[in-house]
């Protein structure tokens, strides 16, 4: 039971922390501040009762400070200033903390007294200065509610289908302990028998107050009888007295009877929250379980398919045809399949972008740099793995592009930029895939610094830094042990930077691209596949053995005759577009035999990314197809250059190569 | 059904019950593995390579859309390869959390062994490690392999 709540309880906080996340970002930003106050208040007040009600008692302090510090900036008491702000931010990453001590389960070991105090002080110092503020939350206690619009609407939706709508007042037994519980299980078996429309005190605020009354009124609607309600009502435990009434159909003469105090602490109703689609809990491992059986019918529809292909070529009677209709039927299902297996566990980026601004304000604040924030596309939809799997790349992209990428304001200004950097963070679908740009518009990346950095390392040689052409030479950024950043600052750049980002995104069987204006700004594209279980992959042969290359890895194919092949310095390059491309013969690197030089051209495949581009010789292509990746299991481990196997359509293993691999392997041995 | 008792640091295995084992060969040699530790006996089947791993890992297989690895006894024994024959096959065998196949040249017979003696230091060539014990027939000497440092080996 508790563990549910918990929970649920947790859902709400981690939506409540998101929310006022957004919202003092936002007060940060606006000069219209009192709407965001308000819902910035709302989301402690709503935290502070749920947090008691779960009896986390440092959170509901911590909120509670926080609830006392903003409402007295909604009443203008306190001027937003941004030592409120940081005040605020610090509140919320306490809060995180405490968060995440509920999760593990620990018994609190964040320690909030600092940050409490230091609310407190804040609401002191405020009040000593604005002196005659006077208004204080007792006070506004006793003010005469009235029923809100969305209750005079329930209450004539009531009448209408027939039911009833009655004043509850019920006393509690002076003996009962835990008022606030009792309450609570009193208004939850209301629940289970009709609707509660209004309770008084309100059931949010009950469990924050020290003294709960004994005294209680709910309006009721229900199908039940006067008569019956009493009875129910009564027959509930430590419930000494109750009294029920009927509500007076004339709207205007609605009254509650004057028997409770009450207490309104939201002057605004709260919003209404749209209707949720209905959902259930699924958990991970059972869809990954659904996932791979798809995978298997992916597998066994190639071979079924296979099958249907060698018969018609044997014999061509109707039965073949039949089994080809067949065949086509169930490839149209188990795509079908496939695609709702896969949207079930995709989730929209937003999750990972949300938590973006709040980054960038630390970082911009850090850096002492302006900047504004662009985010699209958080609705594009992918693997939650790969979400997660993306996150870090992510983060230290948008870490570099504002820690090096974007200028000081000044440097700006004199550059005859606004003052104001943009960083653009963008998510969309592509083809069969996502793809993901951040960019800024800051310095851009100079060839020329990257040259001599390269060289400063040893990276380079003066001989060939002054071969490579500037993108080559922008293209160095990924490479192991590089990083520009002259001063290592603690935002960005330990010198594990560009090529980690790279080589993650690259496992993912995802490309990055640079793109970058030296003083306008630059570019990086991520893309991705939708998935990481089932890909497609290029087959092609190398030799006799059928291998496969992901088909995201491939940038293009094209096949030229033998006598384009150059040399450089012992490498084997081609020239495409005027990029110096190097071939790589597998074969060597596999121990299997190259394919005689008898035909006048030579397939390519050009695979890689920005850093680095490879053609990869290859004898034969095979075409095109879905693979599922299975790995090689433990007992062979990790090999070099392959990164799983595949059943194909003829019941064969095939390789699946790794493209991040291949161009490390090719890297360390030009290093050498 | 098994009694282990060590005497002088040398674990002698008796066998008290009648335990089963398969026996197989690789040319002459004789060998045997616990029918336990198999999961099926099949057919040699097209094995695809794998680049730059021991020698002795000949590939994998597609056992019923599983990947199964596969390992030559033979490589392992340090003999040299030969062709696949019509007796060849491959022992599929649990170990741990893997499945893995082991090619040898041909499956003979189950068998019991009511005397095994513990194994030498070496013995036919190859490292007595490998073996739990010798179990000793009217038709020669039958190495019992110890799966556990068979396939161990490999992953060093």
């Amino acid at each position: 039971m508790l563990s549910e709540y918990r929970e649920v309880f947790l859902e709400e906080l981690e939506e409540q922390l998101q929310l006022m996340d957004d919202v003092i970002l936002q007060l940060e930003q606006e000069d219209e501040t009192e709407r965001v106050v308000q819902s910035l208040f709302r989301a402690a007040h709503t935290l502070k009762g749920s947090s008691a009600a779960m009896g986390y008692e440092e959170m509901k302090q911590l909120t509670h400070e926080m609830e006392h510090l903003l409402d007295q900036v909604r009443r203008n008491a306190l001027a937003v200033s941004s030592a409120l702000i940081d005040l605020l931010f610090k509140s919320l990453d306490c809060l995180k903390e405490l968060k995440k001590d509920i999760v593990r389960s620990d018994d609190s070991v964040t320690d909030i007294s600092g940050c409490v105090a230091e609310l407190q002080s804040f609401a002191a110092s405020s009040q000593a200065a604005g002196a005659a503020s006077p208004a204080c939350e007792e006070q506004e206690a006793f003010c005469s509610p009235e029923l809100g619009s969305d209750t005079m609407m329930k209450i004539q939706e009531a009448h209408d289908s027939g039911a009833g709508v009655y004043w509850i007042h019920l006393t509690l037994s002076s003996e009962c302990v835990i008022r606030g519980a009792r309450l609570y299980v009193i208004h939850s078996s209301l629940c289970g028998h009709g609707e509660v429309l209004l309770s008084e005190p309100d059931m949010e605020s009950l469990a924050e107050r020290e003294d709960v009354p004994l005294a209680v009124a709910f309006l009721y609607t229900g199908h039940q009888s006067r008569e019956e309600l009493r009875e129910m009502v009564a027959s509930l435990t430590e419930v000494a007295a109750v009294a029920v009434e009927p509500l007076r159909n004339d709207p205007d003469t609605i009254s509650r009877g004057a028997v409770v105090q009450e207490k309104v602490v939201n002057e605004d109703q709260p919003p209404v929250k749209p209707a949720k689609s209905q959902t259930i809990r699924v958990s991970v491992e059972r869809l990954d379980h659904l996932m791979n059986l798809v995978g298997e019918l992916v597998i066994d529809h190639t071979r079924i398919h296979q099958v249907e292909r060698t018969q018609r070529s044997r014999l061509s009677d109707d039965s073949v045809n039949e089994l080809g209709q067949i065949s086509d039927h169930l490839s149209r299902i188990i795509s079908d399949l496939q695609e709702s297996v896969m949207k079930a566990r995709m989730l929209p980026i937003e999750q990972l972008f949300n938590r973006f601004p709040r980054m960038i304000r630390d970082l911009t604040r850090d850096l002492g740099k302006e900047l504004e924030l662009v985010i699209e596309g958080k609705d594009t939809e992918l693997d939650r793995t790969l979400i997660e799997e993306i996150a870090d790349p992510l983060i230290h992209l948008i870490r570099n592009a504002v820690d090096h990428g974007i200028e000081k304001p000044e440097q700006r200004m004199q550059a005859g930029k606004s003052r104001k950097g943009t960083l653009q963070i963008r998510a969309a679908h592509e083809d069969n895939g996502v793809v993901i740009y951040v960019e800024d518009d800051g310095a851009g990346i100079d060839p020329a610094r990257m040259r001599q950095s390269a060289l400063a390392k040893g990276l380079l040689t003066s001989e060939e830094a002054g071969l490579i052409s500037d993108r080559d030479a922008i293209e160095l950024i990924f490479r192991p042990g590089f990083s520009t950043a002259s001063v290592v600052s603690d935002v960005s750049g330990r010198g594990v930077g560009m090529d980690i980002v790279r080589s993650h995104i690259e496992k993912l069987n995802g490309l990055i691209d640079i793109d970058t204006v030296l003083g306008q700004g630059t570019r990086f594209k991520i893309k991705l596949p939708l998935t990481l279980a089932i890909i497609i992959g290029l087959l092609v042969k190398l030799h006799e053995q059928t291998y496969i290359i992901p088909m995201s890895n491939i940038t293009e194919i094209v096949r030229i005759p033998y006598h384009d092949i150059q040399t450089v310095r012992g490498q084997s390059v081609i020239l495409l577009r005027s990029q110096v491309i190097p071939i790589i013969w597998l074969h060597d690197h596999f121990n299997i035999p190259r394919s005689e030089q008898s035909k006048s051209h030579i397939q390519l495949v050009i695979v890689g990314s920005a850093e680095k581009r490879l053609a990869l010789a290859v004898d034969a292509l095979m075409g095109n197809q879905e693979i599922v990746i299975k790995t090689l299991g433990s007992y062979v481990g990790k090999v070099d250059c392959i990164a799983g196997s595949t059943i194909l359509g003829d019941g064969k293993v095939a390789l699946i190569l790794e493209v991040s691999g291949i161009i490390n392997h090719v890297g360390r041995r030009s290093a050498l | 059904m098994r009694r282990l008792r060590r005497e002088a640091g040398v674990e002698i295995v008796q066998a008290a019950g009648q335990e089963q084992y398969i026996e197989f060969a690789i040319e002459r040699e004789q060998y045997a593995i616990r029918i336990q530790d198999i999961h099926e006996i099949i057919k040699i089947q097209d094995i695809t390579e794998i680049p730059n791993v021991t020698p002795y890992v000949k590939g994998v297989i597609n056992l019923r859309g599983k990947i199964v690895p596969v390992i030559s006894l033979r490589r392992l024994c340090q003999l040299p390869d030969k062709d696949y024959t019509r007796t060849t096959r491959i022992i599929v065998v649990h170990h741990q959390e893997d499945t893995v196949g082991i090619i040898v040249d041909r499956v003979n017979k189950v068998a019991t062994y009511p005397d095994i003696q513990p194994p030498p230091e070496r013995a036919l060539g190859i490292d007595g490690n490998y073996f739990a014990g010798i179990g000793i027939t009217d038709s020669g000497l039958v190495g019992i392999l110890k799966l556990d440092e068979v396939l161990l080996r490999e992953q060093e």
